[in-house]
């Protein structure tokens, strides 16, 4: 979905963060050190930019100056609120601590990508597509009668795609831990989703770990 | 009460007292000295007064007119005129007081025998004080006896002096003492006070209060040690600060250094469970979670080993030395294979005296960062040799050198001059800093010299000497 840079030179957890993003669709360039992030972003755009406070060399806060113009989310093990501020107020978007879990890093991406903008209003697989602006779903182009929480279901499953979302997640995040819910709530809309789209192999149950969109990348 | 008041009241109190003392030891005596010239000049006028009144009665009794109503008036006469000069006179006949002029009579009381006869003594009346004789051995017409007694004007007001002088001295006396003294101690305590309060600025924290010095007494003495305790205290609160930053920092980093590769296994063992990852990516994330592990595993090592360091327990033993290297050489087999690196090694040493875990640590991780320098093809040699009670072992490498400024940060727990080659290869920047700490048992250290671009040389020196086993 979106061009993201990732500057982090340890490269196990550089291609961590790649494969995770990779996942849900978005195209990564990774940077190990300053020179190599600047010759990237100069020669290539890009959406959104993670960056790492502690490289070799020059610190990820003097960094930024360089990146104007494109949202700049700090990823770091530098937890003290101090540095966070910092990295607030020299203008990222968003500060994510080491250990963070891929949803959380996900859900953040998503979340400064919408704000710019550049999450895709369209998203569309095999014969479905959704429009997230409208709020409408077609399959093979005829209108889809989604009720308001199965839209979102369906929007979370597509924003987390390829990854196992538990019940208690989709609870979380699409019901938002409301009274009455449990998660049987969870298996019902799931059931009504694949029967009105047609998905029952593309919404998988994962045993013992709840549901997962798969698209293939 | 505070002390010094206590000290001071007593001193005023003891003062008082002695002076008191005193000055009525020396009253005492010069009113003694007073009544004895009194007696004498009594004694005197007695004389001259009994001849008089004896020839008077003489002359009576001669004419034999004289009785006993005839003694009284003339010795009304006599005191007519003598009571004015403070003498009285008394006449005793046949054991009966037949006439006196004195105010009081109970003056006789204390009558006494003497052995001449004569019997003098001081009779208080009131304030009035006299001088009483009484003659046995000289009687007056062979009946009559004669009591003399003179009022000692001059010694009432003697005494009167005294007492008042005694007191008002001794009260002015102790009353300067007491303001002077208070002036000096005063005067005295000023330092201490001041001594005082400066513990008062101690105890906040501030070490840079320094107490003035003057004079040259015993409280100079004290504010001068003072002073030099508290540059003292500054000092060792200075380092105690340093050391507990300098843990302080060595926390951070292996939290920092724990973080990175718990967030890399975290991560792929999550991607792993919740992605349905192809076969090549999950190689990937599985090797990564094995390398990573392995780091953990060797920081984990290398801590355990500077806390053992620490706690001082290690053992004795005969190392043979190119065995030890050798063995070293097998383990990294596998980087110098893969880079393609040759070591040489010229071996003068036999034997390494001490701990073979500790010396293999720090074998080892001096050849690894050698290894780790060099690039393909690179060279690695060991020179190993015994110079007087020290060993000296050097290693030469001509990898990737340093700057002069990396060089002083080298065994800082932690620190890596490259961090991206390092880490991959799984060092954790601790290698060094093991090392600086176990020549610190061996009373050794290590010199190193480099160039960026040509390569490196790293020389370890410790006593090595066969003493008691």
């Amino acid at each position: 979905m979106a061009e993201i840079l990732i500057i982090e030179d340890e490269k196990s957890i550089s291609d961590l963060m790649k494969l995770n993003l990779e996942l849900v669709g978005h195209q990564c360039v990774q940077a190990y050190d300053a020179p190599e992030a600047l010759y990237h972003y100069q020669g290539k755009h890009f959406d959104l930019i993670l960056l790492d406070v502690m490289l070799p060399g020059k610190s990820g806060f003097e960094l930024i100056d360089y990146f104007k113009g494109t949202a700049v989310i700090y990823v770091t093990a530098k937890e003290e609120i101090a540095d966070r501020i910092r990295g607030l107020n020299s203008g990222a978007e968003d500060y994510i601590v080491k250990p963070f879990e891929m949803i959380e890093l996900i859900a953040r991406v998503n979340i400064v990508l919408r704000r710019f903008q550049k999450a895709r209003e369209e998203f569309t697989y095999k014969d479905v597509t959704i429009n997230f602006e409208q709020r409408k779903v077609k399959k093979n182009g005829e209108l889809v009668n989604l009720r308001p929480k199965e839209f979102e279901l369906l929007e979370i499953l597509i924003t987390n795609r390829n990854i196992a979302l538990s019940r208690d997640r989709l609870l979380e995040l699409v019901w938002n831990y409301e009274c009455e819910s449990d998660t049987r709530t969870v298996d019902v809309h799931i059931q009504k989703l694949r029967k009105k789209l047609g998905w029952t192999e593309e919404i998988q149950t994962v045993y013992k770990l709840g549901y997962r969109l798969e698209v293939e990348l | 009460m505070k002390l010094i008041n206590k000290i001071y009241l007593a001193t005023l109190l003891l003062f008082l007292c002695i002076l008191s003392f005193c000055f009525l030891m020396f009253a005492n005596s010069v009113y003694k000295k007073n009544v004895e010239d009194a007696r004498e000049n009594a004694i005197q006028s007695q004389r001259w007064m009994l001849k008089d009144i004896k020839e008077e009665f003489d002359a009576l009794k001669e004419r034999q007119i004289l009785t006993d109503e005839l003694a009284y008036s003339v010795m009304d006469s006599f005191s007519h005129i003598y009571n004015k000069k403070n003498i009285f006179f008394g006449l005793i006949k046949e054991e009966t007081l037949l006439y006196y002029s004195f105010p009081y009579q109970d003056i006789l009381k204390e009558q006494k025998k003497d052995s001449e006869g004569i019997v003098s003594y001081i009779s208080y009346y009131g304030k009035q004080c006299y001088l009483v004789v009484s003659d046995n051995t000289e009687r007056i017409a062979d009946q009559y006896q004669l009591l003399y007694a003179e009022r000692l004007i001059s010694l009432e007001e003697l005494l009167q002096t005294l007492m008042l002088q005694t007191i008002s001295i001794s009260l002015a006396g102790t009353l300067m003492l007491g303001i002077v003294l208070f002036i000096l101690l005063k005067r005295l305590l000023n330092p201490l006070e001041r001594l005082t309060k400066a513990t008062n600025f101690i105890a906040d924290g501030s070490y840079d209060e320094a107490v003035p010095v003057s004079g040259n007494d015993e409280i100079t003495i004290l504010s001068r040690k003072f002073n030099l305790m508290t540059q003292e205290i500054k000092n060792k609160v200075d380092d105690l600060a340093a050391e507990a930053e300098k843990k302080q920092i060595f926390i951070d980093n292996l939290a920092h250094e724990l973080k990175t590769p718990l967030t890399a296994i975290q991560g792929y063992a999550q991607y792993l469970l919740l992605a349905k990852p192809a076969a090549d990516k999950k190689n990937t994330a599985l090797e990564y979670m094995v390398s990573e592990s392995n780091r953990l595993a060797g920081l984990s090592k290398n801590l355990g080993m500077l806390t053992q360091i620490r706690a001082g327990e290690f053992e004795k033993k005969k190392i043979p030395f190119e065995e030890l290297f050798r063995s070293i050489c097998l383990e990294l087999k596998f980087m110098t294979d893969e880079k393609k690196i040759t070591i040489t090694e010229d071996i003068k040493l036999d034997y390494l005296y001490g701990d073979a875990i500790l010396f293999h640590s720090l074998l080892r991780n001096v050849t690894e960062n050698a290894i780790r320098a060099c690039e393909e093809d690179g060279k690695v040699s060991l020179t190993a040799y015994q110079r007087k009670e020290q060993a000296i072992i050097e290693i030469r490498d001509n990898g990737i050198g340093m700057e002069e400024e990396e060089l002083s940060y080298l065994t800082e727990p932690f620190y890596r001059v490259d961090k991206v080659r390092s880490r991959s290869n799984g060092g954790c920047g601790l290698g060094l800093a093991l090392c600086n700490d176990i020549l610190k048992v061996y009373e050794g250290n290590m010199e190193c010299q480099s160039q960026k671009g040509k390569g490196t040389a790293i020389t370890l020196s410790f006593y090595n000497l066969f003493t008691t086993f």
